[in-house]
């Protein structure tokens, strides 16, 4: 039971860590290629 | 938009919902094992004895009601992936509102983890002293009751009554 704890908040943890910057990253690559679109195609 | 990308959003999904499913297996695990504690440590009417075998009882019911509820919501969220995953026709109609909130409910229940996880490792690390001791002194009853009182002459039997 210890160890079972620990390691959901072990895991709970790394989700938290790792998704929130990778989601950050995925959003700037969106805004980056949208406004690059604009630059392109003047629209 | 591509079959590829329905496939792709799928195994990451069923990906997670896996390891969700884990999660919720092991706080069933440790539920399992709380009830059987909650039994072992439950105060005796009879005799009305209050002390440690009562605050482990409490403990106990705090940890169990802690693992249902992390179980209860992970479960929820293992039902709510599989059925994204298994019905694949949802995912290109409903892509804008899905995908984001199952991102969004794998991060709260992340949080969620992360908070019941460190509570019941702490409980149960409070509670293993007390319940060590009541062990260690069962033990010792039964071996004073059956190996010396069974084996050991009485003179002997003496010696070894007050340690």
């Amino acid at each position: 039971m210890f160890w079972g704890g620990i390691v959901q908040a072990l895991y709970g943890c790394c989700l938290v860590t790792l998704s929130i910057p990778i989601i950050l990253v995925i959003c700037m690559v969106k805004a980056v290629t949208r406004v690059s679109a604009v630059e392109l195609t003047g629209v | 938009m591509g079959s590829e990308y329905k496939i792709r959003d799928r195994l990451i999904i069923l990906l997670f919902t896996t390891l969700s499913l884990i999660i919720a297996l092991l706080n069933s695990i440790d539920a399992f094992l709380a009830v059987k504690l909650i039994y072992q440590t439950r105060p005796d009417v009879s005799t009305n004895s209050m002390g440690a075998s009562n605050d482990a009882f409490g403990t106990l019911i705090n940890i169990l009601v802690d693992v249902l509820i992390t179980a209860a919501i992970t479960a929820s969220s293992v039902i709510y992936g599989a059925v994204i995953s298994i019905y694949p026709s949802w995912l290109p109609r409903h892509k804008k509102s899905i995908i984001p909130t199952y991102v969004f409910s794998q991060i709260l229940q992340a949080v969620f983890w992360m908070v019941s996880g460190a509570y019941l490792a702490e409980r149960v690390g409070s509670l293993q002293p007390s319940l060590k001791k009541n062990y260690w002194k069962r033990w010792h009853l039964l071996f004073q009751h059956h190996v010396l009182g069974r084996y050991c002459p009485s003179a002997l039997r003496l010696l070894f009554s007050h340690t």
